[in-house]
Order: structure tokens, then C-alpha cells, then sequence
């Protein structure tokens, strides 16, 4: 029954969204077939366009249009070339994986350990410096890294172009810059997030009981901190994962690698609903999936806490 | 075609800093220098503003300049654009035409084969043809004043095409554009063409193309053709800034300059390949009284457009369209003044479609605010401007390629264009026009034309202060790349590599 309401609560969520997504793209100015026929073209042209893509339905058939292809799985083709959207969707969706998995497991991975010792002993020096990492916006570092590692080092490339029918595998040195530039910021996020329940957990006595006991330190990190913070680590990393996969928007831009962000700019450009709707039901499911699954772990810990 | 606008400056800034220190000044590639050499793979890069995807159809929307590119390389047209307004033959060996320029006849070469093995013949023009008159709202009316129901193959290489009007320009129009598939062929999944080039492999983004062996032309220099598409023009001239690929094509002022100070790349430029003419309502206050549109072209430092918006990249115009050699009156402040000092304040509307069209609106209010006219600009969004703005408000700012003149005048400025952006709507002038476009010797059609050009640079709402040249950044070692105006600049297969 829970588990039925939870999935109800989930498809509505995921309904919501599209809908939402599909006026705003209705309320921008233009359409795809202002854009397509492009500065010289005629209102007949213009017309003529509006009609071979379905653009002079009204704005709920061609939303329920959509709606019954997606619920069967069909994402319908773009209005920009004609070409199916799923395909395209998945193969841009695998490419920004490549930038934002690695992020994600940077982030936790890395942004725990430093909340454990930004926790232990709070300062507030360390608290300036990672929410100044935190708010450092994407671009800037992104800029700066380039500037860095591919202009004075020349270690790295400065945009990150991938070969003809290749993925980013194929030259995995093109990922590092994308990826830092976008897990620096979120390590420091996830640090400066958890540092509050790990000083919480710090302060708890059987913590001060464990360190007197004489256990070392690392081991009272992992066998008795660390357990407690799994609530706030699986929010964080659900949170974190919608995060990611939006902001490698701006990151794509500046590397000019083809992944998701970049399409969604792009479709965003041309008024390609079916791709933006696409788009934001992947990215709606993503972000679902992962609050349900983070609900589901930090659901588990709560009860072995009380043991403690 | 349709680009998006982007914030140059932090291109320029991020490009600065890409570049390190400048060491002096790069020089334009005048002839190629050497002789040529053959094999390499020339990484191209272009931008793909809109396209989610790399477009297949050839005769549908072009969105992305890497899109023609590949389309040049691998589709025969049947004329392309050589200098200073010639018509180069290609798939066509030669041209007439009859009964006032109405009625052409296109010979087609008989040696060229698409890459199944199969002639090309005039069928496969025709069909052609054909495609690219239906998609007409799609690819902007490209075949002009073709009467596509009318036209005919003759034989297997020949094609007359029957024109609507008179149009002694027609195999202008048509350079460059007119690609060519097989007969019955609507799928270009696996493209098959006649080009200069095949393709090798192809995603969203890049194509992998070979050099075709069995094409009819002069052989092609390069080994590969690599095309690449960047969705953002700043991250284009870093890739071609840090040597990602070899040629940055069409590129902005601001980017060409930055590119120039590194000392290690080289920009080439095609005369005459972008305008952002200010437009003055005839039918609307004050720009209905011809003193005051005189006065607005008195006023304006044409060289000092030409170098704060263009950068120098350009030459200064005689406010009409269709190239330099119309003079602009010379500049006089003080007569300027006396008439528009009275006239009050106007707005000049723009857009940020192209950065270019929002600091030459800043430009000219000031210079016109010098001249006692206070002008307020207000820009718009790309979306609304075209459709809300443009042709509508009594000052607004407009955008040319280089579409050949009669193009141009057919589009807006006879009483029967669709829209007309300035309102000149003249009985005379369209008569004239039209009697010019019947005059099938080029001399004396181009002579005609002048004239009624410099009437329209006299008494017409257009500003033309300069024309843009088109700027490609490349590696020092590409050469050959096309320096003719218009659709001459998709076709690559001239360009080699120095080693």
C-alpha cells in the first residue's frame, strides 16, 4: 500500500513536471517554426511551417498528444531535423554520465572524509573556504582551470572534443577538466552540508566513550560516525544528482562537449519541445529515482541508531 | 540560416587568456604561398548554433554553418560563387538563356558519378530540384525565382529551368546551393553524392569524410575532412586557440582580433559577407521627410563603425546593399545638425540575434546624438524582433549576408515583397527593376543595376555604413581556404596543408 502510494506520488510528480515544462515552453516568444523559416520569411512561410509540425494545434492536444506517445515510450521526433527524439535523448544522456557519475562519486566520496574533519574541530576559517569553493559559479572555474592546465600547462585539453562516432572513453583526458570543475564545488557543497551532523555525532557520548575506550580515531570515524550521517548523505547525494546532471549545462558549453547540457541549450535555442519535454522527463526520473532510493536507505539506519 | 547570439566579451576575454602573450601580428594569407601539397586531415570547425543534431536533408533547414560545410563536401551543386560576382561552373559546364532570360538551359557534366557508381544525370538534377522547391518554407525560398512545375530534364545532361520573371541572374542564385542527390532518393542517412568528398563516419557533432577519387574535378588535396560542430562560438575559438582543430570558420571581430594578437594563427577574410544596415520607415515620422533620411547619412563616421563594430574587418558602405562601389556622401556634421536638431528624439530598436547589430545601434545613437538627434536604443530578443519589430518600428536595425542584390530587392524592396523593411514601394523602380533583370548581358545588366542602386542609396531608408567580412581563424598551415564571397566559403576542396 505504502509502496503503491509512494509510486502514485512519484507518476504525478513526473506528470507535474512535464506539463509544467511544456507551457513554459509554450509561454517563450517564437516558436520552432518562427525559427526555422528564419529572418526573411514570410507569415505564409511561416504558417505553412506551423502546420507541417503540428505547431497550429491547440496547446492541449498537442500536450496530450505527447503525453500518450511518452506513456507508450514514444518521444516523438524532433522538430528541428525530424529525427526520433529517444535515441537522441539516450545517446546525450550517456555522454553527460561520463562528466556527471564521476562528479557524484567525487563529491560523496570526497566531501565526507572532509566533513569528518572539518566536524571534529570546527573553525571557522575552513567554513569561509569551503562555502567559497561552494558558491564559486561553474563557469568561473571552468575558465580558470583552462587557463591553468591547458594554456600555461598544456597538460590537459582545452575544450573537450570527442572522436567522430566515439565516446568520451575513447580520450578520457578530456574528461578531467569538465569533471573537476564541476566536483569541486560539489565536494565543497557536501562537506559544508554534513559538517553540522558530524559535529552533532562528535559531541554524542558514545562517541567520547569509544575515544576513551581507546579506539582510534579513524575507526570511530567509520564504525561510529559515519553510520549516523548515511540520512543526510543519501538527501545530499539525491539532491546532489539532480544537481549534477543540470549543471553540466554550463560545463558542456565551455568544453564543447555533446551531452545533455548542451542539447537542452540548444533545443531551448530552436523551441524543440519534443527534445525539451524529453529532456525533462529523463531528468525528472533521475531525480525521483534517486529521492525514493535515498528515502529508502536513510529509512534503514534510523532503527540501528536507537541500539546504539 | 540563423545563428545565436553569445556574449562575446568573455569570449574575447577567455580567448585572451588562452592566447597567453601576443607576439605580434599574424599575416592574411593573400595567395597561398608554396605549392600545394597533398594527404593530411584538415580538422574543421564551424558553429552548430541550433541544431541538436547534425542535419541530413541537404535541402531542408540549414541551421548550422558545419551542416553546409558537409553538405559542399559532399553534394555537387550545379554553379557556385567565384570573386566579385563571377559564376563558377561545377556539376553545370555551361548555361543560356532564352526568351528574356526566362527560360535556362544548364548543361550538365557527363563524367560526374555519385559514389554508388551511378552517372549523374538530369533526372537526378531535376528530382533535386524538385526537393529543394518543396521545402521552400523550410530552406528560405532557395531557388528564387525557379518555377520548379515548369522546368525539364533534356535528355540525360541537360536541365531548362523556367523562371516565374525575368531573371538574367539566376545561375547566381542558384551558386552553391543546389545539391544534388540521386533520382526517387528522400533518406540521407547514408548520404550518397557526387561531391568531392565521401563520408566516413558521422555523430551529432562531427563528420569524418574521405577524399572521393572518383570525382570529376580537380583532385582534392586533403586525405580527410574532419567537421565538427561547436554549439557555442567561444568554445570554437578556444578549440581552434589551443589547436583542437585547424579551422575556426566564421568566427566574430572580437574573436578574429584576439585570435590576430597570439601571433600563431592566421586569419583569413571573405569580403563583404555580413551587414547591419539601419532601416528607416519611408511611411513613418520623421524618417518620411527625405531631408531627414539624408541628414542621418551625413551624420554618421562610417569609418568609425567600420572600426568599433566590425573591427576594422570591413569596408565602409554607400547605404545600399550589394557591395562598396556605391560611395557614401561625405560626412557633414554642421548640415546634419541644421536639420536634425529639430526633428527630437527617436528610438532605435535592435536585437542581440548578432552581437554586431547591438554595438552599431550604440554607434550610431551616439554619433547621431553628436549630430543633435537624440536616439535611445532598446533591444529585443532575437525571437520577437524579426516578426514584431523589424519592418514594423519607424528605426530599427537590420542584418545582411550576402544574398546576391536581386535577391535582395525581391525579398524587400518592390512594391510585391512580402514584407518590405523601409517601406520603398516605388511603380517605377520595380518596372526598372524588372526590365534589368531581363538584360541577359552582364555588363550592361550591372550597369543598370548601379543606377538604380544609387538611387536607393540617395533616396532610400538604408544605412548601409559598411559591410563585415566574413573571418575564419586558422592554423598557419592550412591554406587555400575560400576567399569569395557567399556560398563560396562552404566549399573546401581546394584547401591543403603545408607540412
Amino acid at each position: 500500500m505504502a509502496a503503491a502510494l509512494t509510486v502514485g506520488r512519484a507518476a504525478l510528480t513526473l506528470f507535474l513536471v512535464c506539463l509544467l515544462v511544456f507551457l513554459i515552453t509554450t509561454a517563450l516568444p517564437g516558436d520552432a517554426a518562427v525559427i526555422a523559416a528564419g529572418q526573411h520569411a514570410t507569415p505564409e512561410r511561416i504558417a505553412e511551417l506551423r502546420a507541417a509540425l503540428g505547431l497550429d494545434q491547440p496547446v492541449w492536444t498537442r500536450f496530450a498528444g505527447w503525453l500518450s506517445g511518452a506513456v507508450r515510450g514514444d518521444l516523438g521526433v524532433s522538430l528541428v531535423d525530424g529525427r526520433p527524439v529517444a535515441p537522441l535523448l539516450w545517446s546525450r544522456f550517456t555522454a553527460t554520465l561520463f562528466i556527471a557519475v564521476p562528479v557524484w562519486v567525487l563529491a560523496l566520496g570526497v566531501g565526507t572524509p572532509v566533513a569528518m574533519l572539518l566536524g571534529w574541530r570546527a573553525d571557522r576559517a575552513s567554513s569561509a573556504l569551503l562555502a567559497a569553493i561552494a558558491g564559486l559559479p561553474e563557469v568561473v572555474l571552468a575558465g580558470g582551470l583552462v587557463v591553468v592546465f591547458a594554456t600555461w600547462l598544456g597538460w590537459l585539453p582545452a575544450v573537450s572534443l570527442v572522436p567522430a562516432g566515439g565516446t568520451a572513453a575513447d580520450r578520457p583526458e578530456v574528461l578531467v577538466l569538465p569533471v573537476l570543475a564541476l566536483a569541486l564545488p560539489a565536494t565543497a557543497w557536501i562537506a559544508r552540508l554534513l559538517r553540522g551532523p558530524v559535529s552533532d555525532v562528535v559531541g554524542r557520548p558514545f562517541v567520547t566513550d569509544a575515544l576513551l575506550r581507546g579506539v582510534p580515531v579513524p575507526t570511530v570515524a567509520v564504525r561510529h560516525v559515519l553510520p549516523h550521517l548515511v540520512p543526510p548523505l543519501a538527501q545530499a547525494g539525491a539532491v546532489l544528482a539532480g544537481g549534477v546532471l543540470t549543471a553540466t549545462t554550463v560545463v558542456e558549453a565551455v568544453f564543447a562537449y555533446p551531452g545533455m547540457g548542451q542539447l537542452l541549450a540548444t533545443a531551448v535555442g530552436t523551441r524543440d519541445s519534443p527534445v525539451l519535454q524529453g529532456l525533462a522527463a529523463l531528468v525528472a526520473v533521475v531525480v525521483l529515482i534517486a529521492v525514493l532510493a535515498a528515502d529508502a536507505v536513510a529509512a534503514v539506519p534510523a532503527g540501528r541508531a536507537g541500539a546504539r | 540560416m540563423l545563428e545565436m547570439s553569445r556574449r562575446t566579451a568573455v569570449g574575447a576575454a577567455l580567448l585572451l587568456a588562452l592566447g597567453g602573450c601576443a607576439t605580434g601580428g599574424a599575416t592574411q594569407p593573400g595567395g597561398a604561398p608554396g605549392t600545394p601539397v597533398d594527404g593530411g586531415t584538415l580538422r574543421y570547425g564551424a558553429v552548430a548554433a541550433s541544431g541538436g543534431t547534425a542535419v541530413t536533408d541537404p535541402h531542408g533547414s540549414l541551421f548550422n554553418e558545419s551542416d553546409w560545410v558537409r553538405m559542399g563536401a559532399l553534394y555537387d551543386v550545379l554553379t557556385v560563387p567565384g570573386d566579385n560576382g563571377a559564376v563558377l561552373p561545377r556539376l553545370a559546364s555551361s548555361w543560356t538563356s532564352e526568351e528574356n532570360a526566362t527560360r535556362w538551359r544548364f548543361e550538365l557534366r557527363t563524367d560526374a558519378v555519385f559514389s554508388d557508381g551511378k552517372p549523374v544525370r538530369a533526372a537526378d538534377v531535376l528530382h533535386s530540384l524538385r526537393r529543394i522547391a518543396a521545402k521552400a518554407a523550410q530552406n528560405g525560398g532557395r531557388l528564387g525565382t525557379v518555377d520548379i512545375d515548369k522546368s525539364t530534364a533534356d535528355g540525360d545532361h541537360a536541365v531548362v529551368l523556367r523562371t516565374t520573371q525575368p531573371d538574367a541572374d539566376l545561375p547566381r542564385t542558384l551558386a552553391g546551393v543546389t545539391f544534388v542527390v540521386p533520382d526517387g532518393v528522400e533518406s540521407f542517412e547514408n548520404p550518397v553524392g557526387s561531391g568531392p568528398f565521401t563520408l566516413s563516419t558521422m555523430d551529432g557533432q562531427t563528420a569524418v569524410l574521405a577524399r572521393n577519387d572518383k570525382w570529376w574535378g580537380k583532385r582534392p588535396h586533403l586525405d580527410q575532412l574532419e567537421i565538427r560542430g561547436f554549439a557555442d562560438p567561444q568554445a570554437l575559438a578556444a578549440a581552434v586557440t589551443s589547436g583542437e582543430v585547424d579551422v575556426a570558420a566564421n568566427v566574430s571581430p572580437a574573436a578574429a582580433k584576439t585570435a590576430e594578437r597570439t601571433g600563431n594563427l592566421v586569419v583569413s577574410r571573405r569580403p563583404g559577407a555580413t551587414t547591419y544596415p539601419m532601416l528607416m520607415r519611408l511611411d513613418k515620422a520623421p524618417f518620411d521627410r527625405p531631408e531627414v533620411r539624408r541628414a542621418v547619412k551625413l551624420a554618421v563616421d562610417r569609418q568609425a563603425l567600420v572600426d568599433g563594430v566590425l573591427l576594422g574587418y570591413g569596408t565602409t558602405g554607400g547605404d545600399v546593399p550589394g557591395g562598396p562601389d556605391v560611395p557614401p556622401p561625405a560626412r557633414d556634421i554642421t548640415e546634419a545638425r541644421r536639420v536634425l536638431s529639430s526633428v527630437g528624439s527617436v528610438v532605435l530598436h535592435t536585437t542581440t540575434a548578432y552581437p554586431g547589430m547591438v554595438s552599431a545601434a550604440t554607434l550610431l545613437a551616439t554619433q547621431l546624438g553628436e549630430a543633435g538627434m537624440k536616439v535611445e536604443v532598446r533591444q529585443h530578443p532575437p525571437e520577437t524582433y524579426w516578426t514584431q519589430v523589424y519592418t514594423v518600428e519607424p528605426l530599427a536595425m537590420g542584418y545582411y549576408t550576402d544574398v546576391p542584390f536581386p535577391v535582395w530587392v525581391r525579398q524587400t524592396a518592390l512594391s510585391t515583397s512580402a514584407f518590405n523593411e523601409t517601406g520603398w514601394k516605388n511603380a517605377d523602380f520595380d518596372a526598372e527593376f524588372a526590365a534589368a533583370m531581363a538584360v541577359v548581358d552582364q555588363g550592361q545588366r550591372e550597369a543598370q543595376l548601379k543606377e538604380l542602386r544609387e538611387r536607393m542609396a540617395a533616396d532610400g531608408g538604408w544605412l548601409v555604413w559598411g559591410f563585415g567580412d566574413g573571418l575564419d581563424v586558422s592554423s598557419p598551415a592550412v591554406q587555400g581556404l575560400p576567399t569569395s564571397t557567399g556560398f563560396a566559403r562552404i566549399f573546401l576542396d581546394g584547401v591543403w596543408l603545408r607540412r
